[in-house]
């Protein structure tokens, strides 16, 4: 199946001042997000929308620019690359030096194309970025196979010497979407289209990734495009059947479509990345410094992580457009890890083009079966369960106590139960630890452990229907006479399997083996199989004889601990155990 | 798997459809994104295989009347037909219910009418059920209620959790229930199901297996909740409306306090579901409009006589009619 793939990045913000630098003008991020690239199959395209300096007004940054676009062709491959401007490659200082210029209309000084674009001009001429207009598309790109045309659209229509939000020539747009696709599009009528702009036409509500209208004033002035100008811009859209909006400018990735009450579908999907430039750590790092908290500035790691985890962080995007329509959005982030650093994929979306759903809809039909039969073969249980954290930001941080196990961060597997696909998934995985894992086989009673194990158990119960199961409270404390007699009449549960949701220090399985072994009085053997496994080595440690256990898993993850360390812990320290405070959206 | 034997009177019935659904459950291809086992309409060629193994050939059934019900099974699996047709041939005193929307018994004209006298599983299922409980989950020594309310006899339901696949037959005559109380109202959307304990997460899982709706739980209703009922809280679906999944309701106080929650958060309680309903009326915590499907129903009179079960509290009057017989709980209070 032919395909292509393009990177979209966005917002990469050079500059020649030495407190304003892209992190771009680093090597060591260059080289790894170059190397995150290296050997992905039919990458041969670039799209940058927008911000490609700090400041308009420095033709050095540009230079810069050029260099960091070398070393991609380079390196990579990159044959394709289109560019529009953003609101920073606007030079206000070019346009306050005509502001006195009698033949110039003050007022309306944005309509200066070639003085407030001066230097990204120049940029675009020499990077031959298939520039057509100077307002409305600013350039395009026809590609084959897969035969797509890239449109680039310019956002900064009504931005001079001050700022505003996103607007767009419609008659310069409408005009050259006329005469470079032809009347209806039917110059590339089958060629999938996708227009690259500067800023967010929309509101992404996080949660949901439900996407609304906006006025240009709900996340700040200038923090999307003027709503009864991107009206208009989208029936130009959809009349020439574009039906991809890439853009950037807010720093933080999202994506979706519309759907609203007043809108059920556009027909448009969004998708804005997050910067790949701004210098995220220098920004928090000022802020710490200016705290004067030295744990915090020692903690300067941890925080990076976290913030870019919760907000604004480095990012790309990968989109992967096949020939027979399904179209597919990665997206990675820069990530802190174990105090490194590294690109890591954060979310994959899958979807299919318009033109081609019927298409799809019968290959999908005829080959069902065999479908299903591979996805089962080479499901990646754990890709799912990470991806679906990640997209739902399942993964708090903040600062929270169970009992006295200090955290700051935790998983809310929550979400898992309480969506039924999600279990299904789970469900698959854990049936599958017990197709391969012999000692699983031959166990003969399941216990869920608390109300997640009692779900996760309704849904693989049957699977087993001649294995004995049951579920008791977490807690031993609260087992009442009934739940007690469960383990009298077990003897030959041996060994002992138990489900769960997330294991960490082990200490609730602990609490519950304790409990069987005082009622038997016997060396057992414990089995724990759990959706995630945040242990710190993979291992919950043995009780010399009483029993020992093993441990399967979905997937694992790593849970950072308070940085206080237990007694030395504030929340620990004043007693406020069962607290629970985690850091809300 | 799932036949009920009433020896009083003599009769054996089998449902075809829960003994569809148990295969279904114990294949794991019924763990996909838009399953909802319970609107299965064709008997599988597997499940066939199975029920054929059925013979009921001792001696002791000779003289049993044996219903096939064939409720919500329209279609059989190809090549599979005269197998079953000529299993139900070779019982003895076979008789078909509910067989009218099925193909494969329209086109050898065996659709048998409903006649008095024939009860359906869900008929039989009730006196089965009373059977059981009396039996297996009923403990007369009582049990002390956190809250001072002291039962005459404690009724186990893990008891039937822990018996094997017993569960399904329960959770499919609520889901059965379910289905009929939905279609005579002429509804047809996903509702969501609401569990705040043990035994209701666990009935509530499997429900949603068969039905197809999303469940949402409170990690127990206390004041150490705060972790779930901010989620919860946060959730898209607090606005929704939910169905109470329980256990065993007796005075409803449980489920009342569920109730609280829900409409706290913004959502709306649609009725409660569960395994047992004490007091048949429950007029004090339900609308007659509300949902209010349960897999057995008690009157308290019937619940008392059949099951010795019974309330009482500190203020209990030594005149009670349990207390008259004598009735003592192992707690010291009477």
């Amino acid at each position: 199946m032919a395909y292509r793939k393009i990177v979209h990045i966005s917002d990469l913000h050079f500059s020649e001042k030495e407190n304003e630098k892209s992190v771009l003008q680093k090597d060591k991020y260059v080289n790894d997000f170059i190397d995150s690239l290296k050997g992905i199959d039919s990458l041969d395209t670039l799209i940058i929308s927008g911000d490609i300096v700090n400041k308009g007004g420095s033709q050095g940054a540009y230079r810069l620019v050029d260099s960091f676009l070398q070393k991609i062709r380079d390196e990579l491959g990159i044959k394709n690359i289109l560019c529009v401007p953003g609101n920073h490659d606007v030079n206000r200082n070019l346009l306050l030096g005509i502001s006195g210029d009698e033949t110039v209309d003050t007022e309306r000084l944005w309509e200066q194309y070639d003085v407030k674009l001066k230097y990204y001009w120049e940029f675009d001429e020499r990077n031959d970025f298939g520039s057509y207009q100077k307002s409305g598309l600013v350039s395009y790109k026809v590609l084959h196979n897969p035969n797509m045309v890239l449109l680039g659209i310019d956002s900064t229509d009504r931005i001079g010497t001050s700022d505003h939000c996103g607007f767009i020539n419609i008659e310069n747009l409408a005009q050259a979407f006329n005469d470079v696709l032809g009347e209806e599009g039917g110059n590339y009528k089958d060629y999938i289209k996708i227009a690259v702009l500067h800023h967010r036409p929309i509101i992404y509500e996080s949660a949901s990734q439900r996407v609304t209208e906006n006025n240009g004033s709900d996340i700040g002035q200038y923090g999307t495009c003027d709503s009864e100008n991107w009206e208009k811009t989208k029936k130009i859209l959809l009349a020439y059947d574009v039906h991809y909006v890439l853009t950037g400018h807010v720093h933080g990735t999202q994506s979706g479509q519309i759907r609203s009450f007043d809108v059920p579908n556009d027909e448009i999907n969004y998708s804005t990345v997050g910067s790949i430039g701004v210098d995220f750590s220098r920004e928090i790092k000022e802020r710490l410094v200016l705290s004067g908290d030295k744990e915090l500035v020692d903690r300067f790691e941890e925080l990076v992580c976290y913030e870019s985890l919760n907000g604004n962080h480095n990012s790309y995007n990968i989109w992967t457009f096949y020939e027979s329509g399904l179209v597919q959005e990665e997206q990675y982030k820069y990530i802190v890890d174990e105090g490194k650093r590294h690109w890591c994929r954060w979310k994959t979306k899958t979807f299919e083009d318009k033109e081609n759903e019927h298409i799809d809809k019968e290959v999908f039909a005829t080959g069902v079966q065999t479908a299903s039969s591979i996805i089962e073969e080479v499901e990646d249980y754990e890709e799912k369960i990470l991806t679906c954290i990640r997209e739902h930001e399942l993964f708090k941080t903040g600062h929270y106590h169970w009992k006295s196990t200090p955290r700051l961060s935790w998983i809310d597997t929550s979400y898992f139960f309480q969506h039924k696909e999600m279990m299904f998934t789970i469900a698959r995985g854990i049936n599958g630890i017990f197709e391969k894992e012999e000692a699983l086989k031959n166990a003969s009673g399941i216990i869920g452990l608390g109300i997640k194990g009692a779900i996760l158990l309704s849904y693989v119960r049957f699977l087993f229907p001649n294995k004995k199961c049951s579920y008791l409270p977490e807690n031993p404390k609260e087992y009442n006479d009934y739940e007690k007699a469960l383990f009298e009449g077990s003897e030959n549960i041996n060994p002992v399997v138990m489900l769960t949701d997330v294991v960490h220090s082990g200490s609730v399985v602990k609490s519950v083996a304790n409990m069987f072994y005082e009622k038997k009085k016997m060396y057992f053997k414990v089995i724990v199989v759990a959706i995630i496994d945040a242990t710190p080595n993979g291992i919950i440690a043995k009780e010399k004889r009483k029993y020992e256990v093993d441990l399967f898993s979905l997937a694992r993850l790593k849970v950072i601990d308070c940085h206080g360390g237990g007694e030395n812990c504030d929340i620990y320290i004043k007693k406020l155990a069962n607290v629970i405070e985690y850091k809300e959206d | 798997m799932f036949e009920i034997i009433n020896d009083d009177q003599k009769q054996i019935i089998i449902s075809l459809h829960l003994e569809e659904i148990y295969t279904e459950m114990c294949l794991k291809t019924h763990l996909r994104d838009e399953a909802r086992v319970f609107s299965k309409e064709t008997l599988s060629k597997k499940c066939i295989d199975n029920i054929v193994q059925l013979t009921f050939e001792e001696k002791k059934y000779s003289d049993y009347e044996c219903f096939i019900d064939f409720s919500h099974i329209k279609y059989i699996a190809p090549n599979s037909g005269d197998k079953l047709l000529e299993w139900i041939q070779n019982l003895p005193n076979a008789s078909i219910i509910h067989g009218e929307e099925c193909q494969l018994l329209k086109e050898n004209k065996m659709c048998v009418a409903y006649k008095d006298g024939m009860h359906d599983y869900r008929e039989m299922f009730n006196d089965y059920g009373k059977k059981y409980i009396a039996k297996n989950c009923c403990d007369p020594k009582g049990y002390e209620t956190q809250i001072g309310i002291c039962l005459g006899v404690y009724v186990d339901i893990k008891k039937i959790i822990n018996d094997s696949i017993e569960m399904l037959r329960w959770c499919y005559i609520i889901a059965y229930d379910l289905d009929k109380y939905f279609l005579s109202v002429n509804e047809d959307k996903k509702n969501l199901f609401f569990c705040h304990t043990l035994n209701g997460a666990y009935i509530a899982g499997i429900l949603s297996q068969l039905l197809g709706y999303d469940l949402v739980y409170v990690d127990h209703l206390g004041p150490y909740n705060k972790l779930n009922k901010v989620d919860f809280y946060k959730g898209k679906s607090r606005t929704e409306e939910f169905i109470v999944v329980a256990d065993l309701v007796c005075l409803g106080n449980e489920f009342l306090r569920a109730k609280n929650i829900v409409e706290y958060l913004g959502g709306t309680v649609k009725g409660c579901v569960g395994i047992i309903q004490m007091n048949d009326s429950i007029p004090a915590f339900l609308s007659p409009d509300q949902v209010n499907v349960f897999a057995l129903k008690y009157t308290p009179k019937s619940a008392r006589e059949e099951l010795g079960y019974s309330v009482r509290t500190d203020f209990c009057s030594a005149q009670c009619e349990h207390c008259k017989k004598g009735g003592t709980i192992n707690n010291g209070i009477s």
